[in-house]
């Protein structure tokens, strides 16, 4: 075995200039994510969690562009600077995307079937047939009843949780070693979400897919990550196995997002009224000196304020930014 | 009052005014009103484009009006060599194929199109926004009789139905600008009904209805005054065009003979246009700059009163 | 089958449109001051109360309205659109002689100011800041702006004096022999391209800007960002995946603007002298040449709605959303 993991992000800095300085939107990320497994990426909508993910597409929107030295490796290919052609072979192909909104993701003028086809003819060289035949089948994969009638399809005559499982069907038509999945349940009913996240594990374990996924959920983490990493305006907060942060988190921000969480997802326990987190995710053109979190944060003490705390390694693979993350995460 | 939060600032007159006693809306609604309407004019003043548009207009309508008596000269008089070259013989613009003053053409023909073009403006919209909003307010079997008799006027070219209108009727200015209002009024229709469409629906309207308005005043000061902006920006336009069709009829020898116009001075010298260029292109300028301007002032509008539909 | 019970809707709507049409024009024309017998007899030199009374017993014209629709439907039915009172020739003639040539103009002019236009808005939108885009905005703004009679007439003199390489009046050489119906058709496109130009040139301003909003919007869309993360080359994503849906406003306006595309033909055939319907239009009008004149209004409003429902068809092919649900 080679010792170049899947995927590895190591300083990765997001963001654009204006008149009024540099705007960061994802700051100094490291992120490893091996073959097989689930990494959860939390964080509330402005932490720069979907700014990763297309950052790891190549597809950052004008005008935000990856700054400063960080890299992408995807099996220790450096992705950062590659040229468009090389992108264009990966995506589709190594690494895929699933969207939030499945029902302004697929082009409303080509039936399901050719648009699943299409990336199979682009990156395996199927033919007309061929491609339309594994289109059949991938929509067989992902639980879409009928699937040889459906493939004519436009995607107005489907359902929101059909066009999410196209989108699946999509995305993996490859067996891509990547899937990236940026709030994939967020605009269905909740009944439909727990199938489309049963649809994910189900798909990771038939076909081995590595699954970077990114949500504002907490419940879902609970329920699909191996290893999380939560992130507060752009930078890493926290970051270990999903067990541990949940149990036992280790960041003040971490520890108000599992309060706010839907009980009976996280324990089984009885509904309550949730608590919020009071205030709001700050500017990112006046970002406090200190820690981001410190003013909404109950426990902060002045050093907060005034001095922003470093990732500090709590034990293998586990992480916090807090000065007072060694008395949390006991 | 919470009902003022439905919509966009525009529908202050209809919320505000519905529940209470008739006549006690008139002042909310100037007081509310006036806030946006400033808002849009200031977005307007800061489009140097339009504002452009605004400068041109106006000059083209004061010549219009005082020109005549700066510069008294009857545009039909000949006063010179035929196709005098602008600049000699004391003539500005030069003259016609007949010898006629061509900047006394100018200056008197702005008048028929400006007139012609602002009252045909006029019944477009007049017309245009009855019937869109009759249709769409209504809906059901007023609006698919309504959409057919718009359909139909759709379907028959419209300069061609002026043409025949203005000769059955002995060219004037008045049937010139009947005719022009009959014949454009589609498009204003399909706008008004679908705004109509679009509103009738909104909370405030239906909460006029829960209370118990009459449609008269739910359709003229509840739902029109929200469907203004789009409309304000098509009777701009449509200014535009009445001046275009009036220069087509009167460049087809169609207008009014006794009234000089500038498509009318285009038409007369068309023959000599490989002659001399000036006889057909001056006064199309004019016509150019008149459409020119209007069409920067209904831009201009369009970004001021329409914000979230601002063009890129 | 959804799609031939929408065609079907749609004819039964044409039929009883075109119904409207003769019916509108007949009563227009017939219930308008003058007397057509008048006209008629100025054409054959001056007239007595007695020529005035055979002139009207010959014509039809001293029975009452309603019987006078009556034959003229019945006779449009038949396919007879009546006689001319100025050329002494039957309508349908006079018209099928004329047809092609605006036809010709009208389709022309339209296409190339849709595709074109269409073109120009893509490559615009693609650099929304561009200087394309700036002229596209120019462009729009003084195209509109510009009577077509007017840009003719420029067009003419610029192609007339300082650059002669189009010829600026009439359909086809008429020194010209032989050649085979080649040789005729390239004399013919030849003709066509100023005519064409300025009554394209109002639409191609109109439709380039529309094609760039629409664009703009489409380019925004989630499924381009979809389209882009399969790996799909970006002349794929907007020439497939956003031009296709970037259209529809496009075609949407194209078929409502057919009737006034075909007034300005008016215009242009006269300024171009192209041998067209425009020019018999308008001297069947001073001539009060009353069946011509209906005959005319008749043929422009067929063509007009078989173009719509043409744009119609082209809608619901580019869109299956129209397609499967009508």
């Amino acid at each position: 075995m080679s010792a170049a993991p899947l995927l590895q992000i190591e300083h990765l800095n997001v963001g654009f200039d204006t008149a009024m300085g540099a705007i960061m939107v994802v700051r100094d990320l490291d992120l490893v994510l091996e073959e097989g497994e689930t990494l959860c990426i939390v964080g509330e909508s402005g932490s720069g969690k979907s700014m990763t993910a297309l950052a790891i597409m190549g597809l950052v929107p004008e005008p935000l562009r990856v700054v400063g030295g960080g890299s992408i490796k995807l099996s220790g290919e450096e992705l950062v600077g590659a040229s468009h052609r090389r992108l264009r072979q990966i995506r589709g192909k190594r690494i895929s995307m699933v969207f939030q909104e499945p029902m302004s993701s697929l082009n409303p003028v080509f039936s399901v079937g050719e648009q699943i086809a299409e990336t199979l003819r682009l990156h395996e060289g199927l033919g007309r047939r061929d491609a339309r035949a594994a289109a059949i089948e991938m929509l067989q994969a992902v639980g879409i009843p009928a699937p040889e009638r459906r493939v004519d399809d436009y995607p107005h005559q489907m359902s929101g949780g059909m066009r999410q499982r196209v989108m699946i069907a999509m995305a993996l038509a490859c067996r891509p070693a990547i899937l990236i999945a940026d709030e994939p349940t967020t605009a269905l009913d909740v009944t439909v979400q727990a199938q489309i996240m049963d649809l994910l594990k189900d798909v990771q374990r038939r076909f081995g897919t590595a699954i970077l996924l990114i949500t504002h959920d907490i419940g879902i983490v609970a329920e699909a990550a191996d290893r999380v990493i939560v992130l507060y305006a752009g930078r890493r907060v926290e970051e270990g196995s999903a067990e541990e942060v949940l149990r036992r988190p280790a960041h003040p921000y971490t520890a108000a997002l599992v309060a706010c969480a839907p009980q009976q997802l996280l324990l089984g326990g009885e509904r309550r009224i949730l608590p919020e987190i009071p205030g709001i995710v700050p500017s990112l053109l006046r970002m406090p000196p200190g820690c981001a979190f410190a003013p909404r944060c109950a426990r902060a003490t002045a050093e907060c304020h005034a001095k922003a705390p470093p990732l500090l390694e709590l034990s293998a693979g586990r992480a916090s930014a807090c000065w007072l993350a060694t008395e949390l995460g006991r | 009052m919470t009902l003022l939060d439905a919509g966009s600032g525009w529908q202050a007159t209809g919320p505000a005014g519905m529940p209470e006693p008739p006549g006690s809306d008139e002042i909310a609604a100037g007081s509310a009103a006036a806030r946006p309407l400033r808002e849009a004019w200031r977005m307007f003043a800061g489009n140097p484009l339009a504002l452009v548009g605004l400068a041109i207009l106006a000059g083209i309508v004061v010549m219009t009006i005082i020109g005549p008596y700066l510069y008294p000269v009857d545009p039909f008089d000949i006063v010179g060599a035929p196709l005098t070259p602008p600049g000699e013989g004391g003539l500005l613009f030069g003259s016609d194929y007949l010898g006629r003053d061509m900047l006394a053409g100018i200056i008197h023909g702005g008048r028929a199109s400006l007139t012609v073009g602002g009252f045909a403006a006029i019944i477009t919209m007049a017309i245009g926004i009855s019937i869109g909003a009759l249709a769409g307010f209504y809906g059901g079997w007023a609006d698919r009789v309504l959409m057919r008799v718009t359909e139909f006027f759709q379907v028959l070219p419209p300069l061609l139905l002026a043409m025949v209108l203005v000769t059955l009727f002995s060219p004037t200015l008045t049937t010139i600008t009947l005719s022009i209002g009959v014949v454009s009024w589609t498009n204003v229709a399909r706008l008004t009904r679908a705004e109509f469409l679009k509103i009738r629906s909104l909370d405030y309207v239906l909460a006029g209805r829960a209370v118990g308005a009459r449609d008269r005043r739910l359709i003229w000061r509840v739902i029109l005054p929200n469907a203004l902006p789009p409309l304000v920006v098509a009777a701009a336009l449509s200014v535009g065009v009445a001046i275009l069709f009036e220069s087509g009829l009167s460049f087809l020898g169609l207008g009014d003979p006794n009234v000089m116009s500038w498509g009318m001075m285009i038409g007369q010298n068309k023959q000599v246009m490989l002659d001399a260029w000036w006889p057909t292109t001056i006064p199309g300028a004019a016509i150019f700059a008149a459409v020119l301007s209007i069409s920067l002032i209904g831009d201009g509008l369009n970004d001021a009163l329409n914000p979230r539909l601002r063009r890129r | 089958m959804r799609l031939a019970n929408a065609i079907l809707q749609r004819l039964c709507n044409a039929i009883l449109l075109i119904a409207a049409v003769i019916v509108f024009n007949f009563a227009l024309i017939h219930l308008a001051p003058g007397d057509p017998a008048q006209v008629i007899a100025g054409e054959m030199g001056g007239a007595n109360a007695k020529i005035l009374a055979e002139i009207r017993h010959a014509y039809g014209l001293d029975k009452p309205f309603l019987e006078q629709l009556w034959i003229y439907v019945s006779h449009v039915l038949r396919g007879d659109l009546g006689q001319s009172y100025y050329f002494n020739a039957p309508v349908a003639q006079l018209v099928a002689q004329r047809a092609l040539a605006t036809v010709l103009l009208v389709f022309s002019g339209l296409i190339a100011a849709i595709i074109f236009g269409t073109l120009l808005g893509v490559f615009s939108a693609r650099r929304p800041r561009g200087a394309l885009s700036h002229g596209v905005t120019i462009l729009s703004l003084v195209g509109y702006s510009a009577p077509v009679f007017w840009t003719g007439i420029l067009l003419i003199l610029l192609f007339a004096a300082a650059v002669p390489i189009f010829p600026v009046e009439g359909m086809m050489d008429p020194a010209r022999t032989g050649g085979g119906w080649i040789g005729r058709a390239i004399d013919i496109a030849h003709h066509l391209v100023l005519p064409a130009t300025s009554l394209g040139i109002v639409y191609l301003a109109q439709y380039s800007r529309l094609a760039r909003a629409s664009m703009l919007d489409v380019l925004g869309a989630d499924y381009i960002r979809a389209a882009r993360a399969k790996g799909l080359s970006e002349n794929v994503v907007v020439y497939k995946h956003a031009l296709r849906n970037a259209i529809l406003p496009v075609v949407t306006v194209a078929g409502l603007d057919l009737g006034r595309v075909f007034a300005g033909a008016v215009l242009v055939e006269t300024v171009f002298d192209w041998p067209g319907m425009g020019r018999l239009a308008y001297g069947s009008i001073l001539r009060r040449d009353s069946p011509t004149l209906l005959g005319i209004l008749l043929f422009s409003a067929v063509i007009v709605i078989i173009g719509n429902l043409l744009t119609d068809l082209a809608y619901r092919l580019i869109d299956p959303r129209i397609r499967t649900s009508a």
